[in-house]
């Protein structure tokens, strides 16, 4: 019989997305052809890009399949030098803004942190952020504010930072143990269940304000691993203590008349309030999260494997299988996974 | 004696100032120290000799007069020198000794000599259970004049066997052709190079009773009389029916007997008395003639695996056990040297290669076999070797297509993989699967660079197959690489002297001995029911070597923090066994 974790296997692999994955080439073929626009435009304005960043969860791995028709996201970082930076942040997200225009592209906006636009017909949706370096170097500054901002700018911000913070071996609850590769990777499975729990679980407005950063960064903070010496990995119980972890943490801040606010401030500059002007979802968000927390739980209490993926699959959706007993043949070896041959690594 | 010189003195002093704050009578001569001490019951007297090297060295002690205290477990004589006999109060090659105190060094040896006579004077059960334990030791002060017999015959329970005595110049031979030494062995009827010519007759009588050992200044004619009327009758009557008459001049007697689990052997001598050389006497175990013979105790030396597999470790209750090993290599020729000592019986050996020089540092045969069948070669080299052993050699090429027909598998107690072959293994663990085999199988290899090895026991009926072992712990699913290992796959481990052809997986004979030992520890596990799932040992070496070649590990490498910890290797998710 197959094991719980076995069918965690399979959600996951029905759920991850990454950045060679089939599903996402049309995405990564329409950024490969964006791009070098952008850095001609770039170029022609007197810009000079000196890299690019990838950003967001194809930056450190937490990436899921869109559900119910939703967007392929692509956030991308183009790093301009600092001396042919202009002192108006606006300026290049204008070229951006104009480059999609060009190119098919529709909704396309100039936002606060970013310029975002819509592909329709391949359900993509960008979000292109320009930067530049300090001045005597550091972290990087992020070109701030909307096409008429009063006080646009250039801000702190650290995009690399913040991607290594998510992907270091520390930083967590149990900060005395570093988490080695395998634990990392457990960490970023995690959170992958946790986006989809997201979309499956709230509706479209709670869901857009449930930030997948905020996710990521409190899974982080109150991730409690679960591989034994032997590389057996146990996602249900790591997942059901990480969520333990994060209800019994003061993220959510009790306002009164059962109402919760939540606040999480990122780990790097600009360390701002991730939630800002949408605390108030933390009412919702910590309901759910305990009715999750409960119903993996009661997952525990049932020896039966259809009934404990029963209760993933309406917690997670249909992407998480649930068991049913089919008898197979006794005399048949399962077949091996891999290639045809590898060299052995015995000797006798 | 030793003379008191300025350095030695100093310790005798301290002695005696000891004995006195203790009052105990004492008088001193040279070196040695009579003392006078109060049992319970009564008053014995110690000589303590106190060596050159002391306190490096711990002082002997004798018990005088000796021989009118009987008999008494932990305290020798001899009989030409009956008035001392040593106390043994302790291993003296097995102590760790407080040289910087000589008085503390003494008072421990003293009170440890004096307890160890109070209780053996005072408690005759213990005593009794003492001078068991050290049976042979104690038959020996018995047998000072006589030579040592080699004893080659099988004791039958409460029944007996015919000896005939050999002797050459060196030593005594009492041989019976029903004995359980294969006829290889270096020790067999036929390689001792027995002559012709017989110097005695005798019998080995098995008994199931205790057999009291005789006091010292027992005679051993009248203490064998009083044995004899303790043998079964019907044994005698068979005995002296079979042997009514004989014209031997001297005639053994081979007492046998188990005691708590422990065999015993008494030997004795009888010699035709002078005037009686040449007339035909009924043998010693008949009363007729009895005072037509003179006794000698013999201590005898038996080739049997009741005393020798258990005095190396091993336990004869492997005799009977009949294991399949498949591989003949480094790591095989180690398994069975070790399995042929821990006592095992029978053995099938299967390996078509041949002895090669790149082998003669991994393997145990020596150059003398280069060119022969490994498995040919290391029967005769086991055979000779270990006397207990029995061993059929397969020159057969085992492969996925043969493995059904090529060994009739379920004649065996445990069958054991040491190939090296992964692929043939687990069509093995498959076929064995699928035909229910009822017999346990070990699978065991090393990794290269001495990373370390690992030993697989899979147990009929019980789940847990080689093929969990080869679930990938990420996927859950069947792969081709092992989660035991301490090595990433993928990676390129073969070693090469001489290019394609010539490459090989590099490891030590020590890598080998050490799997062999995990392997050998799983099948001490099994046979002594101490199993009661499927499990792995392995071994971690220091991984030197591999990070030299910028190799890498696995997280189970950097994790793994104890050989000889069993592993449950069932895997819920191997659909090969579940």
């Amino acid at each position: 019989m197959a094991s719980l974790q076995s069918y965690y296997n399979k959600f996951f692999q029905n759920i991850r997305l990454e950045y060679q994955s089939d599903a996402y080439k049309q995405v990564k073929d329409k950024d490969d052809s964006i791009s070098p626009k952008i850095t001609q435009a770039f170029k022609e304005a007197g810009y000079v890009v000196e890299s690019t960043l990838k950003l967001g969860s194809m930056a450190v791995g937490t990436s899921i399949k869109p559900i119910n028709g939703g967007d392929y996201d692509l956030d991308k970082g183009f790093v301009i030098t600092y001396d042919s930076s202009p002192e108006n942040p606006i300026a290049p997200k204008e070229i951006i803004h104009e480059v999609l225009g060009n190119h098919g592209f529709t909704n396309h906006k100039i936002k606060t942190p970013c310029v975002t636009a819509d592909y329709a017909s391949i359900n993509m949706h960008i979000d292109y952020t320009v930067f530049r370096p300090q001045e005597y170097g550091g972290i990087h500054e992020l070109a701030v504010g909307k096409k008429h901002a009063k006080e646009p700018k250039w801000d702190e911000n650290d995009p690399t930072g913040l991607i290594n913070w998510i992907n270091d071996n520390q930083y967590h609850k149990a900060w005395w143990h570093s988490l080695d590769e395998e634990e990392v990777a457990q960490f970023k499975t995690i959170v992958r269940y946790l986006k989809r729990w997201r979309d499956v679980n709230f509706c479209d407005s709670d869901r857009k304000r449930i930030y997948s950063i905020a996710l990521t960064i409190m899974a982080k903070e109150q991730f409690a691993p679960s591989i034994d010496e032997e590389g057996n990995r146990n996602d249900h119980e790591a997942l059901q203590n990480t969520i333990k972890n994060i209800l019994e943490h003061n993220y959510f801040v009790n306002i009164g008349n059962d109402k919760f606010e939540i606040s999480i401030n990122l780990p790097v500059a600009p360390r701002r309030e991730v939630f800002q002007q949408h605390k108030s979802v933390g009412t919702v968000f910590k309901e759910r999260l305990e009715k999750m927390h409960n119903k993996l739980i009661e997952v525990n209490k049932t020896d039966n494997l259809e009934e404990k993926t029963e209760i993933l699959n309406k917690l997670f959706g249909e992407d998480f299988p649930i068991h049913s007993e089919t008898k197979e043949s006794a005399n048949s070896l399962h077949k091996f996974s891999g290639p045809g041959f590898v060299q052995d690594h015995g000797g006798a | 004696m030793f003379k008191i010189t300025a350095e030695r003195k100093p310790e005798i002093n301290l002695i005696s100032a000891y004995l006195n704050t203790k009052g105990y009578e004492h008088s001193i001569q040279g070196n040695e120290f009579k003392i006078k001490v109060p049992l319970d019951s009564l008053t014995v007297e110690i000589r303590a000799v106190i060596p050159e090297e002391f306190p490096f060295i711990l002082p002997d002690f004798h018990l005088i007069d000796r021989l009118k205290m009987g008999r008494l477990a932990h305290v020798s004589w001899k009989p030409s020198d009956p008035q001392y006999a040593d106390i043994c109060y302790t291993n003296k090659n097995a102590t760790n000794i407080n040289f910087k105190d000589p008085t503390a060094v003494f008072s421990s040896a003293l009170d440890s000599a004096i307890k160890t006579l109070s209780t053996c004077l005072n408690d005759s059960t213990t005593n009794d259970e003492e001078l068991y334990r050290e049976y042979m030791s104690v038959w020996g002060f018995f047998c000072e004049t006589s030579l040592p017999i080699l004893c080659l015959a099988d004791p039958k329970p409460n029944d007996f066997v015919f000896l005939n005595i050999y002797s050459n110049s060196k030593r005594l031979i009492a041989a019976s052709k029903h004995n359980s030494v294969n006829p290889n062995s270096v020790l067999s009827y036929k390689n001792l190079n027995l002559n012709k010519s017989i110097t005695g007759k005798g019998f080995l009588i098995s008994l199931e009773c205790y057999i009291p050992l005789p006091a010292p200044l027992d005679n051993l004619m009248d203490w064998w009389q009083q044995q004899l009327a303790e043998i079964p009758k019907f044994l005698i009557e068979k005995i002296n029916h079979q042997y009514h008459k004989e014209k031997a001049r001297n005639f053994w007697i081979i007492l046998h007997t188990v005691y708590k689990g422990n065999p015993f052997y008494i030997g004795l001598q009888f010699e035709r008395k002078p005037e009686y050389q040449t007339i035909t006497l009924t043998p010693p175990t008949s009363t007729q003639d009895l005072d037509k013979w003179s006794v000698i105790a013999s201590q005898i030396r038996p080739i049997s695996p009741d005393v020798l597999i258990p005095r190396s470790g091993g336990s004869t209750s492997w005799q009977d056990k009949h294991i399949c090993v498949i591989g003949c290599g480094s790591v095989g020729s180690q398994v069975l040297n070790l399995m042929c000592t821990e006592g095992i019986g029978k053995l099938t050996i299967v390996d078509d290669d041949t002895l090669g020089l790149e082998n003669i540092h991994k393997h145990t045969l020596s150059p003398l076999y280069l060119g022969t069948y490994k498995s040919d070669s290391l029967k005769f080299d086991l055979e000779s070797r270990y006397p207990f052993v029995s061993i059929q050699s397969e020159r057969t090429s085992l492969k996925g297509t043969n493995i059904n027909n090529v060994l009739n598998w379920r004649n065996f107690d445990l069958i054991i993989w040491v190939t090296g072959n992964s692929t043939i293994e687990m069509k093995f663990n498959e076929y064995k699967l699928q035909q229910q085999l009822d017999v346990p199988v070990i699978y065991a290899w090393n990794e290269p660079y001495g990373v370390g090895g690992h030993a697989v026991l899979t147990l009929p009926e019980k789940p847990g197959c080689l093929a969990c072992t080869y679930i990938d712990k990420s996927t859950l699913q069947l792969g081709l690489y092992s989660n035991l290992a301490f090595l990433k796959p993928g990676q390129k481990l073969l070693s090469e002297t001489g290019g394609c052809g010539y490459d090989y997986i590099a490891f030590s004979a020590t890598d080998a001995i050490q799997t062999s030992v995990q392997v050998i520890r799983l099948i001490q596990r099994y046979f002594n029911n101490q199993v009661e799932e499927s499990i792995a040992l392995s071994w971690k070496g220091d991984g030197h070597l591999a990070d030299q070649r910028g190799l890498h590990f696995t997280r189970r490498y950097k994790k793994f923090d104890c050989t000889f910890k069993e592993i449950k290797i069932e895997c819920e998710d191997c659909h090969a066994c579940h």
